[in-house]
């Protein structure tokens, strides 16, 4: 198919897939595609106010998002504000509903416009330009893409490719495999944990803290595998999200391979704009910590995203101020280099972002400090309660889930553990071997998949 | 096709480990079909799989005679017997084992004057007209039938906003390996989401042994986790506490001493509003319809096998009764009147706050043991009243004896 038509068949593609939810918002992304399109065009020409027009441009559709995902939120917290003073804000009337995937298109609207600000140059095709943010097996919930990696893909002449078939489908699988089979099977303890920490142990709540962990990797890397899969089906690239973060060994390393597309978003059109790392010591704090604060933000209009974030953002300055101060003392450092060093790194590290996710998953902020204060067993040290240490969860749920847990998660990722401890880059299976391999999933799948599936995690952001 | 499409096309059949895949799980399908290993027709050998449903057919189905007596409900009946044989036996009362009901069994045998009754609870949690009907069309015939069905009813049963459709239903579909519903397809899986896993059912072999696989290895899972048993020495939790822990998706499933009534002391109230208003969102008309043709169904297949029904309309606070959207209550309690004595069948309101005042209930629900207590006489005073009630239990041995040889259902 010529390349032009082949984008306009992808795009009407994408429009009935965006509008088969609710149509209206059809118009909503065309609105942004015409605005962004031409101001794109515009700052690219312009020689003065170049500064204004990308501001402005941001500005807009940061009021777009805003409008959508915050006017409830920046409501409450004025009202909060606004109650020593008697004074409080007319109640909204109107029913906002969240744009599926506005937090993804927005962030990439300001990022080809902060690009053509910095001299990249524009997409002149109207088209081409509609087609990246509404790519369908993208827009929903990312990976959030660089126009400069997309766009050629249109322009280039497309052959049918056995492997990107081949691939494709085995991603889409995989992707089906981590969501349907892991985490919809883990978010029915989550559910039950995080709705009522108050009668469960502190060790009750780790296993439900645990369990989130795994269910919200899964349920996201699930998500970007199909997304993924679809697009290579289709023969294009997009960005890999997630690269094993749970076996990071420090927070910094973390964000190197968690949500990648966003961290790389929020370093290169947050951090790096605020000043990065070259105003001093005290200004790359505030940097990172503004940068993590706001990341926490864009993940949903709450207090305990917000304190998420901001969490983020003191571990990633404790672990700057700990390498640091481990930096001269060579007995520590080698310690840390050591295989068990090593080891400890990630079991630490990985703690550290479960309590984060605590403050991400509960219901509301009381709720995460109610739970963060069992799971270190405070109420047990201070009142020791005959059950307080009792491990019941596992006896009201089915135990295969917890059974089933660390032995698919070491055949899923096998081939990536077998290629990092031979230090290969990756390990190619024979094809019956892989054949079996996926067919096993696609059985397991029909055996194992619940009768009801939650919607993605990230289809809220 | 050009020569090198066609290169192409033979490049990709071949070659193809996408294919290959699809290829391979379809001759795995195609053999489990032929060979058919997981096939269950029968009650003894439905899975034991820890749903609520299990545990109440495997204890049915081990009977050595057909009950007399066979409540169908919803947890309505189910918690307040249960209570009330806990607090009247002064012991604790197991869900996963105690499916009698002691106290109507004494009150029958001392009211209708024979030397013993036996009644069984088959009152499921969160059961539908249609959980209902499947029960009676499937597990509570021929020689298994009993000589009185119990219906106890309230409006939830027909419109419950929680419930997308009948064929979903924990209960639903684990007796839908015992008889053929494909004549009822349309009633129980109206949309077609459901209606395409269900047809994804008749041609992938493992989609449709789905539930007796995942029973089978979650049967071996908890073996390996510590015995049969489950949580048999308790969890700690109150059956208030459970209540609250236990998720939708968690609430189908039951561990031998997860759930005990205890035999001293009655449940706290709680206030149950907020789920109420979900389940009473809106009319929910398309279930209601649906779920009257169930009743109406449930009544023939009754009359049928010549059982006597009596049908309850349950007592509820009139706190919940004023949640429900307006009208529904009034006309579901016309419909429920109108089918039943159009069959001849025994109808008792029993809703009526004078009789059943807030103070005998934990929730806006459900009844405490006095609730239950007051439920039963009420109950068995209507059985009392009603001739061919009584003719029928005073009848010996009516259905024969052997209830494990029961009569295979049909449709």
């Amino acid at each position: 198919m010529p390349t032009k038509w082949r984008t306009m068949l992808l795009l009407v593609a994408s429009y009935v897939f965006y509008m088969s939810w609710k149509p209206i918002y059809g118009l909503l992304i065309f609105a942004l595609t015409l605005l962004n399109y031409g101001l794109g065009l515009l700052l690219h020409r312009s020689t003065k106010h170049r500064k204004l027009i990308l501001a402005g441009t941001v500005i807009a559709n940061l009021v777009v998002l805003g409008i959508f995902k915050y006017a409830y939120f920046s409501h409450d917290v004025i009202n909060q504000a606004l109650t020593p003073t008697g004074a409080q804000l007319s109640p909204i009337t109107w029913q906002i509903i969240l744009p599926l995937g506005i937090s993804f298109f927005v962030f990439e609207f300001i990022h080809y416009i902060s690009d053509i600000y910095r001299g990249d140059k524009p997409i002149k095709s109207f088209w081409q330009f509609a087609l990246f943010p509404s790519f369908f097996p993208t827009q929903i919930a990312g990976p959030i893409k660089r126009y400069q990696d997309f766009i050629p893909q249109l322009e280039e002449e497309k052959q049918f490719k056995l492997k990107d078939m081949d691939e494709g489908f085995k991603l889409i699988i995989f992707g089906l495999f981590k969501k349907v089979i892991f985490a919809d099977n883990l978010s029915v303890v989550v559910a039950s944990a995080f709705a009522h920490p108050e009668l469960l142990s502190g060790p009750d709540l780790w296993l439900a803290v645990y369990a989130f962990a795994f269910q919200i990797y899964f349920d996201f890397s699930g998500y970007t595998d199909i997304a993924r899969g679809s697009a290579q089906l289709f023969g294009f690239k997009v960005p890999i999200n997630f690269s094993l973060p749970y076996l990071a060994g420090s927070i910094s390393e973390f964000w190197h391979r968690w949500h990648i597309s966003l961290s790389t978003w929020l370093r290169d059109y947050l951090y790096i704009p605020l000043g990065g790392s070259k105003g001093g010591k005290w200004l790359t704090y505030r940097n990172l910590f503004l940068t993590m604060l706001l990341g926490g933000l864009w993940h949903g209009a709450a207090m305990h995203y917000l304190v998420w974030g901001a969490y983020q953002g003191v571990l990633l300055i404790a672990h700057k101020e700990f390498r640091k101060f481990v930096a001269p003392i060579p007995s520590i450092r080698s310690a840390l280099d050591s295989q068990l060093g090593k080891l400890v790194s990630i079991v630490v590290t990985f703690h550290f972002v479960c309590i984060g996710w605590v403050f991400f998953r509960a219901d509301t902020f009381e709720s995460a400090c109610q739970i963060i204060w069992k799971l270190l067993l405070v109420p047990q040290m201070v009142s020791s309660p005959a059950n307080a240490f009792a491990l019941t969860l596992p006896t009201i749920t089915d135990p295969s889930i917890f059974m089933l847990l660390p032995l698919v998660v070491g055949l899923l990722f096998a081939g990536q553990i077998i290629a990092g401890l031979t230090n290969k880059k990756t390990i190619v299976m024979p094809p019956f071997l892989d054949v079996a391999y996926v067919a096993a999933m696609v059985l397991l799948l029909l055996v194992f998949s619940p009768d009801t599936s939650p919607k993605f995690i990230y289809f809220q952001f | 096709m050009s020569k090198t499409d066609k290169n192409q096309f033979k490049t990709v059949v071949t070659k193809s480990r996408a294919l290959a895949v699809i290829g391979l799980v379809l001759a795995v399908n195609l053999a489990l079909s032929l060979t058919n290993p997981f096939a269950k027709t029968s009650i003894e050998e439905l899975p034991k799989d820890h749903s609520w449903i299990s545990w109440s057919v495997h204890d049915y189905a081990s009977q050595t005679k057909a009950p007399d007596v066979v409540y169908v409900g919803s947890s309505l009946l189910l918690h307040p017997l249960t209570m009330l044989d806990a607090h009247h036996l002064k012991k604790p009362m197991d869900y996963a084992d105690h499916h009698r009901s002691v106290y109507t069994e004494e009150r029958i045998a001392a009211k209708v004057g024979i030397p013993s009754a036996s009644c069984f609870n088959f009152a499921m949690p969160g059961g539908m007209i249609s959980d209902d009907w499947m029960i009676v069309e499937s597990v509570l015939t021929g020689k298994r039938k009993p000589k009185v069905i119990v219906l106890g009813l309230c409006a939830r049963d027909f419109m419950d906003n929680k419930v997308r459709c009948p064929g979903v239903t924990p209960t639903f579909k684990y007796l839908s390996k015992l008889i053929n519903i494909d004549p009822i397809v349309d009633l129980a899986l109206p949309n077609i989401m459901d209606r395409t896993d269900y047809l994804i059912g008749k041609v992938a072999y493992l989609w449709q042994a789905k539930p007796v696989v995942q029973g089978l290895l979650s049967d071996v899972a908890r073996r390996i986790a510590g015995g049969s048993s489950g949580a048999a020495g308790g969890n700690g939790f109150t059956p208030e506490q459970l209540d609250k822990l236990l998720t939708a998706d968690m609430a189908s499933e039951l561990e031998r001493g997860m759930l005990v009534e205890p035999p001293d002391r009655e449940r706290q109230f709680s206030d149950n509003t907020k789920e109420y208003s979900e389940r009473y969102k809106s009319r929910h008309d398309s279930l209601f319809k649906v779920e009257k043709q169930f009743f109406d169904k449930l009544l023939d297949t009754a009359k049928k096998n010549d059982v006597r029904v009596v049908v309850v309309n349950m007592p509820l606070t009139s706190l919940n009764v004023r949640m429900m959207p307006p009208g529904i209550y009034d006309e579901y309690l016309e419909a429920v009147r109108t089918s039943t004595e159009k069959r001849g069948f025994v109808f008792a309101n029993l809703n009526d706050d004078t009789k059943f005042p807030s103070s005998l209930f934990y929730d806006t629900v459900h009844m405490n043991s006095v609730g239950g207590q007051r439920l039963v006489d009420a109950v068995v005073d209507v059985i009392y009243q009603d001739k061919i009630c009584i003719e029928k239990l005073r009848q010996p041995e009516a259905n024969g004896s052997g209830i494990a040889d029961g009569g295979s259902p049909t449709m």
